[in-house]
């Protein structure tokens, strides 16, 4: 099985048969030594979390951030499984019927999960209608002080 | 004297206060807020706080240390080096509030303080100088009638300058014009002070210091040289004493030119010289640092003499006790700067906490430092951790020392330059005493540093990736949790 | 290798493959991971341990006695999460399409059953067609036998469902009857009956996805507490949830070490808004009390008026049921009710202690609402707060009126320790409603009747609308600072830590369902 170990984000293939004739001993605890084409090289082991695959490594005191990716975890992120992408929303709804208070967005501006859009007054009480998702305003559907129904159509995205 | 504050932090702060305590004096000690952990802290009689971690509102606030030496009556203050060492205004201020000032007397300071004058003041004494004019200029004419006369390539340089700011090396007549100018704003904008001057270029310099000591009483004694042309950024990183080069001629010539620069400015205390030497030995005064040198250990190594000891002694009105015939060199001593300072990505400095901090130990060795294992390396100060000194009978086994010593000094979080010091210590030219202060230029390469890195990375993936592979193969049993789950259902 | 080694060897490598690389591939193009990659990723490495590798079905009819499959569909073992025992199930989706059968139930039966000996946690990955129609009545005792030991594992072990792939017909009501229900996004869905009966009887066109997807469970059914975008994202969830978790029902969840500073969170000071009318985030009040980043929201996308998922203080687990004043006011209504009640229940069942934030106009009016049995789901609340015997705490950050401040786990319904920060309101209902009800009459025959009332409005804000009457009669314990709030809590778990309060004995209440 072939790994991909990123040190210091510079990426590296090895196999565990290109190990085999490492010159490595312990050296202390946490510690070893290394002999490689006659080189000599003193690693000290920083840190180690073996279950996220992560090592820090002093080689000639100089510091290396290690991460491991076997070929399970290189397969899940050719499958697109580890970088993910905020769902896209296309019509924001009024939650309730009310009135609008405030609008908070342009027409053309960017947004992202989470972010404000208008301001609906309910039952005495204003509510943040916030975003669902990520996308770009495309029309702004109502004006303020109007007033909406439950399920009416506030805001479109694209 | 029986109190004395060093104005001052880190390594030299903690190294003049052993002195201090060895003389049976009391020593005080200031700090910043980034320094209340700081060893010279810890190690002082007495501590005073200046202010925020800034130098500009702590360690160069002349009222402040001032203030404090008042307060815990002391009755001397040792500047170091850096931060107000050099500072003329503090050295008159300290004497008015009748304090003694370790260091030289206000004239010297001045005088030595800008390059010109010091020119000025040494120039009936008949030292050898860099050809070139010793009055500002500023016309672009006259500089180029003037570098005609002295011919090319020459250096023009800052009159206030350091550190390499407002310094460009002129090859041809053509360049002139546009390097001077931009000589010029660059001193205006680092100094204030668009006065620049022209020498002869130097072509294959050394970089070689002389030490001197005066006292009250008209005695003037140099303690031989200190070779430090193994720089970076115009900075010292790898120093030794004495200078693989120097002849026994050259060597009294030029403690003879440094003892009569100190005259000049009828010097006080400690002091050095500083030369450069070009490929045919011929030596040329560049300026007088008028403090503690950083390098100064290696001076102690091979005479025996405790500098800062002397320092105190003269600012007591005592007389050196020794001739310059009483002097002699022994053995061979070298020393590293140990800057937080990644070698490998151009000497930017790196910051972090000092997770791992084990000093190498041994005859021969000595550390001089200002840190302890589990301390942040402060970001408002020079990134000097400490200075790893080697001594031994000859050059050839102070370098051996040096590199055990290195190999021996365990620094974790942060990247440092001993593993520079450990290339120049093993390279060829260095070893042979054939190299100047282009050292880092020509042999330190970035391809090299490179090559030695992509193999550093691959060890590091392979030792990461065993390391791995072995501890998977490892039983792990379940945590086994303090459990009621038996107990209450029994 | 000696003969005997290579027939095992062979056998497992057989197993290993499940359904055969050609349907590996197919599962991957789907954007799925197969039952072994998915437990790879579940539990620490090298760690699970299969149990059943080598179980065949038994079924001779319709040709398959000819198509056999080691394992029979299904991954069944035990591993550790973060070093904790778990023992875990993951349907095959390569073999039968995960297809539930006499023998894979049998398997899914051990494998709780051995949980509930030994106390750890079950956590099952569901990727299954269904029932295995050519096994018939056998297949569907095979569910039922999985739904029982589900119920008799209820509050004795936590259970987790993940759904990653389809889950339909009666196979729902395994994870229906779990603790915890994951929904991989885009490619699963859960319905008793699909798209084609729902045309075929109510004539409505409808699809998978819109009718059982993940979305449609996180936001209008509430059948999933939480979705995931993929199997990586959801195993990742699944691991941080138990995180929060006892073994079982007779220990306490982990406590991670805490260093402690002066815990004052100024933050705090700064959240509630001048204008009682002004929304705020209740997040920012957890986030502000809790150990950094340390919220882990349940039913995030469902009932958005109450927010409830699990938190750390001082190291040690919570679990947070606070009003969310930005949607609709912070109303109790149907769906939130039952959304904290079993949030309340599941803490309680664990020894999690609870941390009721208490902002609440009131329950939300309306015929929907009352026809829909807001009377019934507000007393499920009710029922579970009460009837909770952790330690309880309630801090109420402004809005505390009528009946809800008394289901919000009041001092009388058993809370340990009830908090107010001073901007709190504590009374029968807001200063404008009491002022027409009290002062009808005077208000009616004043000159102005407009300023009479905001007279009247202003004597009663003044007198009600603060936590001190309520302080007075003891209901609140202290009236506390905002950016102390970190700081009390702290102490008052620590003080409540070794609590005992035991329920009149019964064979079990009888909670409003």
């Amino acid at each position: 099985m072939a790994y991909t170990v990123s040190v210091n984000n510079v990426k590296i293939e090895l196999t565990p048969e290109e190990l085999e004739n490492l010159d490595l001993i312990e050296n202390g605890s946490n510690a070893f030594h290394l002999i490689s084409e006659n080189q000599s090289y003193s690693i000290h082991v920083e840190h180690a979390d073996f279950l996220e695959k992560k090592l820090t490594l002093l080689v000639n005191a100089n510091k290396y951030e290690i991460g491991i990716a076997d070929s399970m975890d290189q397969m899940v992120k050719e499958m697109g499984m580890l970088n993910v992408v905020a769902e896209k929303v296309n019509e924001i709804y009024a939650p309730m019927p009310g009135l609008i208070i405030d609008i908070l967005i342009e027409e053309g501006q960017e947004v992202e999960k989470g972010t404000p859009l208008v301001v609906l007054s309910a039952m005495k009480m204003e509510n943040v209608i916030l975003s669902e998702g990520e996308g770009i305003v495309k029309f702004v559907k109502v004006k303020k002080d109007a007033a909406v129904d439950k399920g009416q159509i506030i805001i479109e995205m694209e | 004297m029986k109190k004395i504050l060093v104005a001052n932090r880190g390594e030299i702060a903690l190294r003049v206060m052993k002195t201090i305590r060895k003389m049976g004096i009391k020593c005080v000690a200031v700090y910043s807020d980034a320094d209340r952990y700081s060893p010279h802290v810890k190690f002082a009689d007495e501590a005073v706080y200046l202010g925020n971690s800034a130098s500009s509102e702590s360690y160069l606030v002349i009222e402040k240390v001032i203030d404090a030496a008042k307060k815990t009556n002391a009755d001397g203050i040792h500047p170091g080096y850096g931060f107000l060492s050099e500072n003329a205004e503090f050295a008159r201020k300290v004497s008015e509030n009748g304090i003694v000032f370790i260091g030289p007397k206000v004239h010297a300071i001045e005088v030595m303080g800008n390059k010109l004058s010091a020119k000025e003041a040494v120039k009936s004494y008949d030292i050898p100088m860099v050809p070139g004019i010793d009055e500002a200029v500023t016309d672009v004419a006259l500089a180029n009638s003037i570098a005609q006369k002295i011919g090319f390539p020459i250096l023009i340089k800052a009159a206030a300058g350091g550190g390499g700011k407002g310094m460009r090396v002129v090859a041809s007549l053509k360049e002139l014009p546009e390097q001077m100018n931009r000589a010029i704003s660059e001193a205006e904008s680092a100094f204030g002070d668009g006065a620049v001057f022209i020498e002869k270029y130097v072509g294959s310099p050394r970089h070689i210091e002389i030490q001197i000591l005066a006292d009250g009483h008209g005695n003037i004694v140099h303690l031989f040289e200190r070779e430090c042309s193994i720089q970076r950024r115009h900075q010292k990183v790898v120093e030794e004493a004495p200078s693989a080069v120097l002849t026994p001629e050259i060597r009294k010539a030029m403690g003879e030119a440094a003892v009569k620069v100190a005259k000049a400015c009828d010097y006080l205390g400690v002091g050095t010289v500083e030369f450069l030497l070009d490929e045919n030995k011929n030596f040329y005064f560049l300026e007088m640092n008028t403090r503690l040198q950083v390098e100064h250990p290696v001076t102690e190594m091979i005479t025996g003499i405790d500098l800062v000891e002397q320092q105190i002694r003269v600012a007591r009105g005592e007389e050196i006790d020794f001739s310059q015939e009483d002097l002699s060199i022994s053995g061979h001593a070298l020393e590293v700067r140990v800057y937080a300072e990644d070698p490998l990505e151009n000497f930017i400095p790196s910051i972090g906490v000092l997770f791992s901090y084990k000093r190498p130990k041994g005859e021969g060795i000595r550390v001089d430092d200002g840190f302890e294992e589990g301390m942040e390396v402060p970001i408002y100060y020079d990134p000097m951790l400490s200075k790893l000194i080697s001594y031994g009978e000859n050059r050839a086994a102070a370098i051996q020392l040096m590199i055990e010593a290195i190999d021996n000094y365990k620094v974790e979080g942060v990247s440092t330059t001993l593993s520079f010091g450990k290339f120049v210590c093993e390279h060829d030219a260095f070893k042979s005493g054939n190299f100047d202060t282009h050292f880092v230029k020509q042999y330190f390469s970035q391809e090299k540093v490179q090559k030695q890195k992509v193999e550093e990375q691959k060890i590091a993936a392979m030792v990461g990736l065993k390391l791995y592979l072995e501890n998977k193969e490892d039983l792990k049993l379940p945590i086994t949790e303090d459990s009621n789950w038996l107990k209450n259902r029994m | 290798m000696s003969d005997k080694q290579q027939i095992l060897k062979d056998k497992l490598s057989k197993s290993n493959l499940g359904g055969g690389q050609e349907r590996i591939d197919k599962q991957h193009s789907k954007k799925k991971l197969t039952a072994r990659e998915r437990i790879h990723f579940l539990v620490d490495e090298n760690s699970f341990e299969e149990m059943g590798a080598l179980v065949t079905h038994r079924t001779k009819d319709f040709g398959m006695e000819k198509q056999i499959f080691y394992g029979d569909g299904v991954v069944t073992g035990y591993g550790t999460i973060a070093g904790r025992k778990v023992c875990v199930f993951a349907q095959d989706f390569t073999v039968f399409g995960g297809a539930l059968s006499e023998t894979h139930a049998e398997k899914i039966c051990k494998i709780m059953d051995l949980a509930m000996k030994i106390g750890v946690p079950v956590i099952g990955l569901n990727d299954s067609g269904g029932a295995r129609i050519q096994e018939g009545v056998r297949s569907l005792g095979g569910y039922a036998d999985i739904f029982h030991r589900n119920v008799m594992a209820s509050g004795v072990i936590p259970q987790i469902s993940a759904i990653m792939g389809p889950c339909a017909g009666g196979a729902v009501y395994s994870p229906a009857m779990t603790d915890f229900t994951l929904m991989v996004e885009n490619s699963s869905y859960m319905f008793v009956t699909g798209p084609n009966v729902v045309k075929t009887v109510t004539n409505e066109e409808v699809t998978s996805e819109e009718l059982g997807g993940a979305k449609t469970h996180a936001t209008k059914s509430g059948v999933t507490h939480m979705t995931a975008a993929n199997d990586i994202a959801c195993i990742n969830q699944i691991k941080q949830l138990v995180s929060y978790m006892p073994q079982n029902c007779e220990d306490l969840p982990i406590e991670i070490p805490f260093e402690f500073g002066d815990e004052i969170r100024e933050e705090l000071e700064h959240i509630v808004p001048e204008n009682p009318n002004q929304p705020y985030d209740m997040r920012k009040v957890i986030n502000g009390i809790i150990d950094e980043k340390t919220f882990f929201e349940i039913h995030k996308d469902y009932a958005d008026n109450i927010v409830v998922g699990f938190a750390r203080l001082g190291g040690k687990s919570i679990g947070v049921v606070a009003n969310q004043p930005m949607s609709l006011a912070g109303v109790l209504d149907v769906d939130s009710s039952k959304k904290a009640a079993r949030f309340t229940r599941f803490c309680d069942c664990f020894n999690i202690p609870l941390l009721v934030l208490v902002d609440v106009p009131g329950f939300l009016p309306g015929t929907d609402q009352e026809w829909n049995g807001i009377i019934t789901n507000g007393a499920k609340l009710l029922y579970a707060l009460s009837e909770a015997t952790v330690p309880k705490v309630t801090v109420i950050t402004r809005k505390a009126y009528g009946g809800a401040y008394d289901v919000m786990n009041s001092k009388h319904i058993g809370a340990d320790l009830n908090y107010a920060w001073p901007g709190a309101e504590i009374a029968v209902m807001g200063a404008k409603g009491a002022s027409e009800i009290i002062f009808r009459k005077e208000i009616n025959s004043a000159d102005d009747p407009v300023a009479k009332l905001a007279e009247k409005e202003a004597e009663y804000a003044e007198k009600f609308a603060n936590p001190y009457s309520a302080a007075e009669r003891g209901f609140i314990d202290e009236v506390i600072l905002p950016k102390n709030t970190r700081r009390k809590l702290i102490k008052t778990y620590t003080l409540l830590e070794n609590k005992v309060s035991k329920l009149p004995k019964k064979k079990h209440g009888n909670i409003p369902l």
